[in-house]
């Protein structure tokens, strides 16, 4: 088994992104990190997103620092046709649900949002 | 014996996710296991306030969480970030941001997730509520 910590997103974008801010707070961490998006969670992977309130975060820009906080492993299960195909986000990888199993399987731990 | 951190992520005014973390803290404590800490997340944080008055003859989230910490030597943690936002304030922030009053209760502490992180790496398991 890794040591990698799952991020398994099934909600959409909050106003304050608390599930973004605990991934990016467990890489800052150094503990590695990946992410899974699936069911309503496939929201937070829209293009032209706006902050859900003024003031607060917006979840396109945060998925644009995953990278730069060193998580490459970005995948979403591809369960909603309409989410999917206007989704620009390049980064997130589609996968099978054996795939996806084998991510929960093999990670230390696992956290759903 | 295996070592276990708990997160509890659900409101404890919706659901029964922190009686079932309760619960399953004192029978993990029971048979020998050890629980590192509990730590307290999103809207989890509103069992942080020690201003709930529940009707008579329930008991307070907060009180609950404060007997299990006492009786098992476990601190309880709350996220600072998410427990600002939801009005549950110590007094160190109740002065920084020049509040009214506090409210957290004096048996759970204000952290950030570094400590999360740290349960992270101290635990077999981690497990969410």
């Amino acid at each position: 088994m890794s040591s990698h910590v799952l991020i398994h997103v099934t909600t959409p974008p909050s106003p304050d992104c608390e599930a973004m801010e605990y991934a990016l707070a467990m890489s800052a961490f150094d503990l590695p990190v990946r992410i899974l998006f699936s069911g309503k969670g496939n929201y937070w992977l829209l293009p032209g997103q706006k902050p859900r309130r003024e003031g607060c975060k917006n979840p396109e820009k945060l998925l644009s620092a995953l990278p730069v906080y060193g998580i490459e492993e970005v995948a979403y299960l591809p369960e909603n046709e309409r989410i999917i195909s206007s989704s620009q986000y390049g980064k997130a990888t589609p996968i099978s649900h054996e795939q996806a199993t084998d991510w929960i399987r093999s990670s230390h731990h696992t956290v759903t949002f | 014996m295996a070592d276990y951190s708990i997160l509890v992520t659900s409101s404890p005014y919706s659901g029964t996710q922190h009686q079932l973390a309760l619960r399953f803290a004192y029978t993990a404590t029971r048979c020998g296991h050890s629980i590192k800490r509990v730590f307290l997340y999103q809207d989890a944080v509103l069992a942080a306030s020690s201003l709930q008055q529940p009707p008579q003859g329930q008991t307070s989230i907060a009180n609950d969480w404060a007997d299990f910490s006492a009786t098992c030597n476990t601190p309880v943690h709350a996220c600072i970030a998410n427990s600002l936002r939801r009005g549950v304030i110590n007094d160190v922030e109740s002065k920084r941001y020049d509040l009214l009053s506090s409210n957290l209760h004096a048996a759970i502490e204000l952290c950030g997730l570094g400590e999360m992180t740290e349960a992270l790496n101290d635990s077999h398991k981690v497990i969410q509520f």
